[in-house]
């Protein structure tokens, strides 16, 4: 499996690597696009959740008899209130025997374990009459005290006392001999480092719509994303009715990034209303509450060593890092506490390291994933610790980096991490590609114009990162490909999260079939007509349905030639439709696949810093990403200038702040801050094209590794500009960047006495 | 979230809502521009049975100077005051032009208002910390009559201000300054756009060079909008080419932490919008 650079074996590319805009474009633009938050049924009911007013409390008592009679109210649900169903929300994703004792359910039963967890359903006539009835609402809580501190989380009485320890899992990778090479090294720096506690915050917030049709018997929910078939499973399963009896329908999605459609308790409590009730429920979802209920991500800390020779090698690293899951491990298990570990080692060759990575049970809001999900954490981590060993060598960060980068004469590289399943970077050329982002990035007139600009107050500053993300992840996807009435209906069983999995997944068929583009329609919003799949996550859709359906478009040339006795190169698919029997006119592909790939990324940030006012201004930053070959160099242009602005949200100013008493004080978009169009940078954008031969297409993800080297660039940036070491939490706001600064000359200062 | 039902009514004049307030029974608010109150009334943080709607009273959007001051009406917006030449051409106010530019955003600024910003009273306000350091004066009417209050008497804490029940703002009042007199204003937040993370307004008057008056206000990383008299007294009397700005934001911070105001993660912030703004007005003169 070694890197080659050729076009995929395709028939003949006229969609696929071409600039194509993006299907529905204008809808969307033109507010045409149908949202949740416009599909209506006649006699809809509304349901609002009561939710938690405190972190961490015993439930004494619960009293809904104001709320049940105030007018217009159709029904208030409790725990109490479906005892058929006390069921915890099971976890398709990194499960281990631990997490089930941490599984949170669709109501909050005897505790209550974070602000925000749902305690009971309010349903009605109107918003407003929901909204009032919640009110009446009446708990009693006991307080028990919140626990917030990571660190010592694990010495605090459990909050899930099946569990008996407030750490849900420890994940341990190790790599040759760590305590040899640190006490042989040149260098050896020590380090805490934090990354803060965000979230996606889409546009648009979630919101479900479900109806029980008597007739037919069967429940449809509409407001499903991401993960609709394992989500349809597992409703199904706590409905109790067969998997046919239950169907949902992804609407158009402003945003998901990961938080939106994974299962939560409202994909429980809003069928299960409808199915009590006998009538459509909708719920839409408040900003307010979306903060407090959607899934948080990132929060960690670190404590890191790392070790290096003096002629810049770098040897090994040590890392002991603490992971907020939350106050539940919901349904993507402990990815948060995994996946920050499986993209330590990142890019680079060493000689040895030591991971160890304890998943920490809090009062918070439960964490899940978000966009480039661990590897952001990680690198930002790593990529600082490098720089701080290049400053110590008085190395260029860049040559450091460059030198220690795994070789192309050593893909594919085999990672071990002492588990059974080693990481496999199948292909690719790390050193080619950093060294395009320095080139394209204009890293040395960047580095001359940080001496020309610098005054004493406003500084200039340099930073480059570079990481491996994982992608493309299996176990397999379908494609069915109808075709009866001129046009080619492809069915996948991936979803769109405002992705344009539309348009790619066209280019695919359209290619590998030999037809027009727009002969092509793509299906993927209803569990009724779509093949299982396990959907949109992991920068997977386009590998995964895509390959799938490349093997369908071939099945069905195939078919065509044998059918009509003709050479693949002679046949023309269009005429031959109307001749081919119904039994060639379906036709469905599957491709597996095993394991995951990784792609390498990189970026090089420019920024400003006023020293007297502490703003960073990030002012140009260029990403490299690796993608095998590009389906659309336009909308993956889109997608890496989105993360990277993204990126550089959670770098400057986005935060979800807790108090000492668990509250969460960031539940807007006026305290939790989004970037804003001031803050994107001018952005330039290097595709890589380093094909894989595990897929027929030999491509790899693309949609969310512009994010992951953000943090870690414009962190180094930041540094660089001011001359500092001890740039090593987030965000970079003022307050913070001025708090660095002033104890770091203190430092300075002490050292020079 | 859906608002809690409440009774709307739209005022025609200025007497028409006072009127209004004066008869009513039950928990009522004043509505202008609606960039604050709207969402807060929609989340339930704000639950009045009733509402009087005055962004229509024409009559509050008056902004003229006379031999005695600079009147502002309340429902005057705040990109009207970014944009208007006779405080952007004045070095005594152009802090009123510069505080208004940093509001919010612009879409924003087009509807909020100075007398809805006045009775909002958000530590971060940037058009109420000019009034502080400027001295001006809130002017209140009811149906009793009018009186003014100073602003730095106005503002009584976060969310609370002075004003009585049945009382309108109907002016924000900046006096005539003497000559010499500049004006400066600096804001810091985490963001281009959104509340401040700390600000400060300063102005000085000058006589031969020597600082003979002196408004220095702080806010955002404080809990309330603060004058500081510390700073003041430093300035004053002193040829401000001789003043160390330093000393000035030193001696304001400290103040700050000795009246227990200075909000921890960012008092960090105070001293350097200080120096910032001080600075403005020394690179002008």
């Amino acid at each position: 499996m070694t890197a080659v650079k050729e076009k995929p074996n395709l028939r003949e590319t006229k969609f696929v690597g071409k600039e194509i805009r993006q299907r529905d474009s204008d809808l969307m633009t033109r507010g045409e696009a149908k949202y949740i938050a416009d599909k209506n049924i006649q006699g809809q009911l509304w349901a609002r959740i009561v939710r938690s007013p405190v972190a961490h409390a015993r439930v004494l008592s619960c009293d809904t008899t104001a709320a049940r009679s105030y007018p217009g109210v159709a029904g208030v649900f409790t725990f109490a209130d479906i005892p058929d169903v006390r069921f915890p929300i099971r976890i398709p994703m990194a499960a281990t025997p631990n997490t089930e004792r941490a599984l949170q359910g669709p109501l909050a039963s005897d505790r209550v374990r974070y602000v925000g967890e749902p305690v009971a359903l309010v349903v009605g006539d109107t918003p407003a009459v929901v909204a009032d009835a919640a009110e009446l609402v009446k708990f009693e809580f006991s307080a028990l005290t919140p626990v917030l501190d990571l660190e010592s989380a694990a010495d605090m009485p459990a909050i899930h006392p099946a569990m008996g320890t407030n750490t849900v899992e420890t994940v341990f990778f190790s790599h040759g001999d760590v305590e040899k090479l640190l006490a042989e090294a040149d260098i050896v720096i020590h380090d805490y480092l934090s990354f803060p506690r965000v979230t996606a915050a889409p546009l648009e917030c979630r919101g479900l719509l479900a109806e029980w049709d008597h007739t037919h018997e069967k429940m449809t929910v509409w407001g499903a994303a991401k993960v609709k078939h394992n989500n349809q499973e597992f409703l199904a399963e706590a409905l109790n009715l067969p998997r046919e009896q239950v169907r949902l329908v992804e609407m158009n999605v402003g945003g998901g990034f990961g938080v939106r459609g994974e299962f939560y308790p409202e994909d429980f409590l809003i069928p299960f209303a409808a199915l009590k009730l006998g009538k459509p429920v909708k719920w839409l979802e408040d900003r307010s509450e979306h903060f407090v209920s959607i899934n948080h991500a990132r929060y960690q800390t670190h404590k890191f060593t790392i070790a290096a020779s003096s002629d810049g090698k770098l040897l090994c690293f040590r890392d002991q890092a603490w992971c907020d899951q939350g106050a539940y491990v919901r349904t993507q298990g402990i990815l948060p506490t995994l996946l920050p570990a499986v993209h330590m080692a990142g890019p680079y060759d060493w000689a040895a390291f030591e991971i160890t990575s304890n998943g920490v049970l809090t009062n918070r809001v439960p964490v899940g994933t978000v966009r480039a999900p661990g590897v952001t954490e990680a690198t930002f981590v790593r990529e600082r610790m490098i720089d701080r060993i290049a400053a110590k060598l008085s190395m260029d960060p860049a040559e450091l980096r460059l030198r220690n980068l795994v070789k192309p004469s050593q893909m594919p590289f085999v990672l071990d991490v002492g588990t059974d399943d080693p990481i496999v970077y199948e292909s690719g050329n790390f050193t080619e590609g950093f060294q395009k982002v320095l080139d394209k990035g204009g890293y040395k007139r960047l580095r001359n114009e940080q001496k020309l600009l610098s005054t004493e107050r406003l500084r200039f500053g340099v930073g480059v990162s570079a990481f491996t993300e994982i992608g493309s992840v299996g176990p397999f996807e379908e494609a069915r490909i109808d075709f009866r009435d001129g046009f080619f209906d492809v069915y996948v069983g991936v979803a769109s999260v405002g992705q344009p999995v539309n348009t790619i997944l066209a280019q695919i068929a359209a290619d590998e079939l030999g037809v027009d583009m727009g002969l092509i329609v793509i299906h993927h919003h209803d569990t009724d007509n779509t093949p299982f799949g396990f959907g949109a996550f992991a920068s997977r859709s386009t590998t995964m349905a895509g390959n799938a359906i490349c093997i369908a478009a071939r099945t069905v040339r195939r078919n065509a030639c044998e059918f009509l006795h003709v050479d693949e190169d002679e046949l023309d698919l269009i005429s031959a439709v109307a001749t081919l029997p119904e039994e060639f006119r379906t036709v469905t592909g599957r491709f597996d696949k095993e394991h995951p790939s990784f792609s390498f990324g990189a970026g090089l940030a420019f920024v400003s810093v006023d020293t007297l006012l502490g703003k960073v201004k990030v002012l140009h930053y260029t990403v490299a990403y690796d993608v095998g070959h590009a389906i659309n160099p336009l909308l993956l242009k889109g997608q890496l200038t989105g993360a990277v602005v993204q990126g550089i949200g959670s770098t400057l100013s986005e935060e979800l702040v807790y108090d000492s008493q668990g509250q969460l004080l960031t539940q807007s978009l006026d305290e939790y801050l989004l970037p804003s169009l001031y803050e994107a940078p001018i952005v330039e954008t290097i595709i890589l094209e380093y094909l894989v031969q595990s897929n027929p297409l030999g491509i790899k993800g693309g949609g969310e590794g512009g994010v992951a080297g953000v943090p870690a660039a414009v962190a180094n940036a930041v540094a660089d500009a001011l001359g500092i070491d001890n740039v090593s939490k987030l965000p970079l706001n003022p307050a913070n960047v001025l708090t660095m600064f002033a104890s770091h000359e203190l430092e300075r200062g002490k050292a020079r006495v | 979230m859906k608002a809690k039902s409440f009774s709307y009514q739209r005022a025609e004049s200025l007497d028409d809502a006072m009127q209004g307030l004066a008869s009513a029974d039950r928990p009522t608010v004043l509505l202008a521009g609606g960039q604050s109150l709207f969402p807060a009334i929609r989340n339930r943080q704000v639950t009045p049975q009733h509402v009087i709607d005055i962004d229509r009273v024409d009559e509050l959007s008056h902004l003229f100077v006379d031999d005695k001051a600079l009147h502002i009406g309340a429902l005057c917006r705040h990109a009207s005051l970014e944009q208007e030449r006779i405080l952007q051409d004045s070095e005594a106010w152009s802090a009123i032009a510069e505080a208004a530019s940093h509001i919010a955003m612009y879409p924003v600024r087009t509807r909020g208002t100075i007398g809805g910003s006045f009775a909002y009273a958000h530590p971060a306000a940037e058009l109420p910390l000019a009034a502080i350091a400027l001295d001006a004066e809130v002017v209140l009417r009811s149906v009793r009559g009018e009186r003014c209050v100073a602003s730095r008497d106005f503002f009584l804490s976060a969310h609370s201000t002075s004003i009585q029940k049945s009382e309108i703002i109907v002016e924000i009042r900046f006096p005539l300054p003497p000559g010499n007199t500049y004006s400066a204003f600096v804001e810091v937040a985490p963001r281009e756009i959104g509340w401040a993370s700390a600000t400060a307004c300063a102005t000085v008057t000058l006589q031969d060079g020597v600082v003979i008056k002196a408004g220095v206000a702080i806010g955002a990383a404080t809990s309330r909008l603060q004058r500081s008299s510390a700073a003041e007294e430093i300035l004053i009397g002193k040829r401000f080419s001789d003043i160390s700005v330093e000393d000035v934001a030193h001696s304001a911070l400290h103040e700050c932490e000795e009246l227990g105001i200075a909000n921890k993660d960012r008092e960090v912030l105070i001293y350097p919008t200080v120096v910032s703004v001080l600075q403005q007005i020394g690179d002008r003169l």
